[in-house]
Formats: C-alpha cells, structure tokens, sequence
C-alpha cells in the first residue's frame, strides 16, 4: 500500500478529494451548486470551465479558503473546512491570481515555502530551477509574469506532495516552459501523485488527464474520461465525391454542412450508420472521419448552451 | 442609443477627476467640520470679552503648547482661536491626506499598471503627470469648497471672510504634502517607497518646526520645512505674505520638478535604481511567525526610529519649554489631560499623547496592511501550507501588540536619554512606565480594529484610520477647548493617564491593554471563520 493512498488512520482511502452536494452561494450569487465529484488516487483530474464558472471558488473551498454554504469537500478524507492545516500536510498548491513578496527573490520564496511545508525535495527542486530556466537570485519585483508564475509551480512541485492543486498553472508561461510543466506533471504522475489541474487549455488538458471535470455556472454538467467526452461533440466528416455532391444536410444528426466544389464537409451526431447508407448510395472518393478534439468539444458543448 | 465613447486619455483623467473629487470633498468636510464646531463651542465657552481675554492670557507664549500644537494668536477672537484649536491637526491631517493622494495616483496607478494602458494612447508619460498634477486642482478646490461650506453649516459664530480664510490656511499642508507626494512617486518605484519617502518629510518637517518653537532660541527652523510655513499663516488681514510666498513657490518647484523627472524616466521605474538581484536572506524565514516579524521589522523600525528620533527632542525640550508655562495655562491643559504639576513633567506628559497617538496609527497602519495582504492573496500563499489560520492570525496580531509596547518603552527611555541631558530630574522608571502606558490606547485601537479585521475585513481601513481621526482628533480639541464628556469618552485616548504627571491609573490601563488582547483573540476566532477576501 503506497503511502498516498493512506489515511492518517491507516485506512485505504482510494477518493483524494471527494465532494458531496457542494454549494457555495456570494449573496444572491450561486458560485457552486450541488457539485459532486470524486478525485480518484493517483489520477490527473483537469477542470474545465469558461471564466466564472466557478473553477476557483472549488479551489478555495478545497484549500478551506472559502466555507461552503452548504455540501462537504474532504481531501485524503479529512473535512477542508474544520481540518484545513491537516489537508495542506499533504498537499501543494498554485493558486492562481496572486501576488508574491515583491521585495523577496525567487530563491528566498522558495525557501519560505519549503520552510512553510516542512520537507522537500532540494535536488529536485534544483532540477526545476533548471528545467524552468529560472533566476533564484532575481527579486521577484524585476519577475515578469511568466518567471513569477514559475516561482509558484517550482514551489509546488518541489513538495512532491500527494496531492498537487493547480489553478491555471501555466498562465504567462511561453510555449517552451509549457513544456517543462508538462513533463513535470508526468513525473508527478507517474510518481503517483494526484494532480487536479484547473485550466483554460483544452490541448494541456487533453494531453495530462485522465479524466475530465466541466463545470458551468456553478454546475458540474461532464465527468469523464477526454475520450468519453468525445461523444459530446460531432464527428467530422470531409467526403469527396465524383460527381455532384448529395444533399445530406437532412440526414438526421448532421449539421454544419457545407459543400466545396465536389467536397462535402458536415459534423454527424450518434449513429453513424444512416450517413453511411446515403454514401454507399454516392460515388465516393475519399472520406475521411475525425473524432472531434476536447477543444471542439467544450466550445461546441458551451456554444450549444449558452 | 448611440453611445459616445472617450479615448483613452480622457477617460483616464476623468478617473482622476473622480478620484480627486472624493477625496477633496471628504477631508473638505472634516476640516469644515473641525472648524465649524470649533467655533461654536469657543462663542459658548468663552460668551464675554474679558473670558476671551482670560483665554488668551493663559495660552499665549506658553512654550509648551506651542512647541505641540503652533503659536496661540489671537486667541480673543473666534477666528484667532478657531485656528489655533484646527491648525495643527488638520495641518497634519491635511499633509498625510495630500501624500497618500498624490502617491495613490501617481505611483499608485503606475505600479498597478493603470498607467501604462493610458501611455498605449497618445500621451507620454510626463504629459500624463503633468494632466494628473492639474487635476490635483480640483481636490483642492472640492476641499475648500467642502471645508467652507461645511463650516457654515455648523457654525453662525465666524464671517465669511474667517472662514474661506481659515480653510484655506488648513488646507495649505495637502497643497504642499500632494506635491511633495508626487516627487517621490517619481524617485521611488514603489508607492511603498514613495509615501514612506514623503512621510519622513512630513516626520522631520513636524520635528523641525517642534524644536522651532520649544524656546531655545531657534525659531528660525521654522522657515526650513513647509509645517513651519504653515504655522506663519494668519488669516489676510494679518501677517505677512512671506509664508504664503514660500508655500506657492515651493508648489510649484516641485511641481515642474514632478513633471520634469517624470520626462527622463521610464515607465514603473524611479529615479533612484532598484537593486534587482541580490545574495539569499534566510533569517527570519523558519516559519509563520518568523516570517510575520521580517514582514513587520521593516515597518516598525521605520516607525520606531521616527519615534524616538521625536521622543528624544521632546525631552530635550521639555526642562525649558516647562519653565515657560504659566501657572494659569496648566489648569486648563493639565486638567484636559488628568494631569497636575508644573515644569517638564507637564510638557512629557503633553508629549506623552502624542506618543500614543502615533502608535496608535502605527498599530493601524499594520492592520491596514494585513488587510492588504488578503486582498492581494499572499495570506492565501502562507495558509495554503500546514498553517493554522487562528493561530497565524494570533501571532501576527500579538507581535503587533508587543511592537506597539516595545515602541512605548522606548519612547518613554527616549525622552528620558533627552530629559537627562538636560538634567530635567524625571526618573528613567517614571518614563519608561509612562510610555509604556502609552501603549495601551494603542493596544485598545488594535483590539478593536482587529474585530473589524475579523468580521469585516474590506473596511480594516477605513474604520481604522477613521476611529484613529476620531479619537486622536476629539482628544486634542479637548486639549484647547470643551467637548462633551460623553463624547469624549468615546477616544481611547481620554483614558489614557496623564503620565509622568501623575501616576499610571492601572485599572484603567490595565482594562484597555485587554480590551486589546480580547479583541486580538476574537479577531483570529473570527478569521477562522470565514472565507478569505480579495480585492
């Protein structure tokens, strides 16, 4: 039994975070409702969500920032409200929107927060400092965005804490450190970390997790693997023709049908056999069948919605 | 509906125009408000001439009163006294309210990046201060406006004339403190760095002219700092011109000044360079709290130095501006003060208020801080670590409280070192216990502001330095002139025993220092319990 999958009580606790009908309400405003949802041990649990769909709020809830109106949300089992110090034991996080110690360099925050959870790893850590191409000695007044944003992730990673929390963590990073973040969370991963990695990035999200959590104001509405998600969206078909093209915009589940000359490009929902019937009845060229990426997914899944 | 909309510069400046207008019209308000009242109260108190007379008798050439709080003239009219009562604490006031202005919108907006979106318009840096340093006009005028309007509101006893004359006196200090605000907005690439900047100036400018008018014969360090212009000032049938020639001149310099360094700099950058690389400093970092009193030591040493800087001075000063009371004057002041006896245990114990005072607004200036800790979520980066909240709140708070009762004690051996120079013949204990004592309005503020804190985080601020105005400006009128004991009651400083000149009252002490420490603990009890606030 690996020591994550632990409970202080020595019991198996396979559910990292676990909440149940969680709701958080700022006045007349509902920033949670009724949210359950379960991080298994071990996994990378990307969050997904347009901006103020609630994302955050989970965040501070699940760091004990924020109490919950009404609803539970424990980590390794303890509650994250009443037992906030205990959580943060086994944890690490990168908050997303906040403001480091201007007069301190990136070095001293480190140490601060390595001092402030009590054990890291110091030869990883270098190796992040190095990976994510940072200047310790710089104060973080003279950081750009990207360098402050570092700062915050090296210090998460550096824990090799069992449960990693990361709101956006790589806002302001450029495509090379977006790298960096990426094989690190594979590490941690593979390390058997839990990761819970809140982002904008469908292609990030795509490429870490093993499953995925939409939330829409305030809702959970999709948990699930990216590849179960998939079937939210419409498969893409572009199909050539000899000849004149058909006219299957009718067909029942097609849309977005436009045609080109002799190609016909159009998305097909659920079954595809009815299509398949119209074309074996056309003299077809090519065709060519795309399963629609996370992106398509979330934008379609919002666009239809909203 | 067609809808118009104003480039960028314009509606960068109408911001300010806003911003300047609401904070003219509110310190406005309280000076017209001090004035007005003032007024009233002295047309009550003293109805007859020869009671005006008597008055004025008592408090004109007293060193001591005049070494704290200006020269007393004419203090047989409403208007002499109207302004001798209002001066120093609205010239205060009115100076602290110009460098936060001025820091705010220059320095301010430039470190929040505000700025910055306006320069992407065409403008330039130095035209943007230039139009800001305009508009800082209109807080003067809504200030004016506001003061004289508000003074002819409460009060029938002053003419026009007295009063638009009068608020215009005290409002001289937030001309000269905005423009002093704003050269160090331009030396200094932090707001931090530019307001502790003009504070000092405000610090040094209080002490100068202090020692101008402690009798030793130095009366002309009062045409060294703008504090000391401003206690020249008569109303315009009085005096001469000079002081107002200095002030207006002085404005102006450092306006071009402003705009001129503004023009030869880059855009978040001072005059004066940062260092922005530097060998690791780990002392003070193993923990919470360890890390709560490197936060802390910067400020409080600050703050300390400036106290004990002012505290020595004072006991400098104290022999011989005590040997100048009058017997007559002490009643009055003495007996503000729950104080008796004469010489310069009478002038420590003035002094001695001014002490807690000012750790007072040290106490909530920490507060305000902590609050803006939250608000920009670095209280988020220490408790998303093993980290109880409670408890980290509580230790904050208490190494406030012992910095506040550190600072009085050593306030206290301050003027005791400047008291034994003099061979004043005031024991070290007596001082030491009367600076300790004031710390203990202080630690009441605390307590209370750090409920405020607790329950309420977003009005830290506000309600802080507001209860801190209140007290400190009820206590000091009661000083030269009548307030109702009920309202009185309500400074924490009208508690606070008149030491060295009398003995500490320990139960009244010994109440506001746990008033202070309940509040402190029910602070972090209700900081506990809610959810933490941004912005």
């Amino acid at each position: 039994m690996s020591s994550r999958s632990a409970s202080r009580k020595g019991t198996v606790v396979d559910a990292v975070i676990e909440t149940t009908n969680l709701t958080k309400r700022y006045g007349r405003t509902t920033a949670l409702k009724d949210c359950s949802l379960t991080v298994r041990t071990g996994e990378v649990m990307g969050f997904l969500g347009p901006n103020g769909a609630g994302k955050s709020t989970m965040i501070n809830v699940l760091l004990g920032f924020a109490r919950p109106t009404s609803g539970v949300a424990t980590i390794f089992g303890e509650n994250c409200t009443t037992s906030a110090a205990r959580v943060h034991q086994r944890l690490a996080a990168v908050p997303s929107d906040v403001t480091l110690w201007p007069n301190l360099t990136g070095g001293e925050t480190l140490d601060l927060f390595a001092n402030l959870h009590g054990a890291v790893d110091s030869d990883y850590r270098n190796l992040l400092i190095e990976r994510f191409a940072l200047d310790p000695t710089v104060k973080v007044r003279s950081y750009s965005k990207g360098n402050r944003q570092k700062v915050l992730l090296i210090g998460a990673l550096m824990t090799r804490a069992d449960l990693l929390i990361l709101d956006e963590p790589t806002s302001g990073l450029d495509p090379l450190m977006e790298q960096a973040f990426r094989s690190s969370i594979a590490e941690a991963a593979d390390r058997g970390q839990t990761v819970f990695l809140s982002s904008h990035i469908m292609s990030e999200v795509e490429a870490l997790c093993d499953r995925v959590a939409i939330l829409r104001n305030g809702e959970l509405v999709e948990v699930g693997a990216p590849h179960e998600l998939h079937h939210l969206g419409g498969r893409h078909l572009d199909v050539r023709f000899n000849g004149i093209v058909p006219d299957l915009s009718r067909i029942p589940g097609v849309s977005n049908f436009t045609v080109q000359a002799n190609r016909a490009r159009f998305e097909v929902r659920g079954a595809l056999h009815p299509i398949l019937d119209a074309l074996a009845a056309s003299d077809v060229i090519s065709l060519d069948v795309r399963e629609p990426s996370l992106e398509e997914v979330f934008l379609e899944h919002y666009g239809e919605r909203s | 509906m067609k809808r118009v909309f104003l480039g960028r510069r314009a509606s960068g400046t109408s911001l300010i125009v806003r911003s300047c207008l609401s904070s003219g019209a509110l310190l406005g308000a309280i000076v017209g408000g001090l004035v007005g009242t003032s007024a009233r109260a002295y047309a009550s108190l003293y109805p007859t001439a020869s009671a005006r007379r008597s008055l004025a008798l008592a408090y004109e050439h007293n060193t001591a009163m005049g070494m704290l709080f200006g020269p007393a003239r004419h203090l047989d009219t409403v208007a002499g006294f109207t302004l001798f009562k209002a001066q120093m604490t609205c010239a205060i006031l009115a100076a602290i309210w110009g460098l936060l202005t001025s820091s705010r919108l220059l320095r301010g907006n430039e470190d929040a990046g505000r700025t910055a979106i306006l320069l992407t318009g065409s403008t330039s840096l130095k035209r943007w201060t230039g139009t800001t340093m305009a508009m800082f006009t209109v807080a003067v005028l809504a200030a004016w406006v506001c003061a004289s309007a508000m003074a002819i509101a409460v009060s029938e006893d002053l003419s026009l004339r007295s009063i638009t004359g009068t608020t215009t006196i005290l409002l001289a200090p937030f001309v000269v403190f905005l423009c002093i605000g704003a050269v160090t907005s331009q030396l200094f690439a932090t707001r931090r760095g530019a307001t502790g900047a003009a504070g000092c100036a405000l610090a040094l400018s209080y002490l100068l002219r202090g020692v101008a008018d402690a009798g030793l014969g130095l009366h002309l360090l009062l045409w060294s700092t703008p504090l000391g212009w401003v206690e020249e000032l008569e109303l315009p049938d009085r005096g001469s011109r000079a002081p107002w020639l200095a002030i207006a001149a002085t404005s102006i310099a450092f306006t071009a000044i402003t705009i001129n360094l503004a023009g030869r700099r880059d855009v978040g950058a001072g005059r004066f360079a940062i260092r922005t690389e530097r060998s690791p400093r780990r002392l003070l970092m193993r923990s919470p709290l360890a890390f709560s009193l490197r936060s802390l030591g910067v400020s409080a040493t600050l703050w300390g130095a400036i106290l004990v800087l002012a505290s020595v001075l004072y006991g400098l000063v104290a022999k011989s501006a005590g040997a100048t009371l009058r017997a007559g004057s002490l009643t009055r002041i003495t007996g503000a003060l729950g104080a008796s006896g004469s010489g310069a245990v009478v002038v420590l114990s003035l002094t001695s208020l001014l002490v807690a005072i000012t750790l007072s607004a040290f106490g909530v200036s920490q507060l305000a801080a902590l609050r803006s800790d939250e608000a920009t979520a670095r209280v988020d980066l220490i408790l998303m670590f093993p980290v109880t909240r409670s408890r980290w709140l509580l230790g904050r708070l208490t190494l406030i409280a012992v910095a506040i009762v550190g600072g009085g004690a050593l306030a206290g051996l301050a003027m005791w070192t400047g008291a034994a120079l003099e061979h004043s013949g005031v024991s070290v204990g007596a001082l030491v216990a009367a600076g300790c004592n004031d710390a203990t309005p202080a630690l009441a503020l605390v307590g209370l502001v750090a409920i405020i804190y607790g329950v309420s985080p977003r009005h830290t601020a506000a309600l802080g330095w507001g209860l801190l105005i209140w007290s400190a400006g009820l206590v000091l009128v009661a000083v030269v002139g009548s307030v109702s004991t009920t309202l009185l009651t309500t400074s924490v400083f009208h508690h606070l025993s008149a030491a060295p000149a009398v003995s500490v009252n320990v139960a009244s002490s010994g109440t506001m220092a746990a008033l202070g420490l309940l509040g402190i603990v029910l602070s972090a009890v209700a900081f506990s319990r809610r959810d933490l606030v941004h912005h």
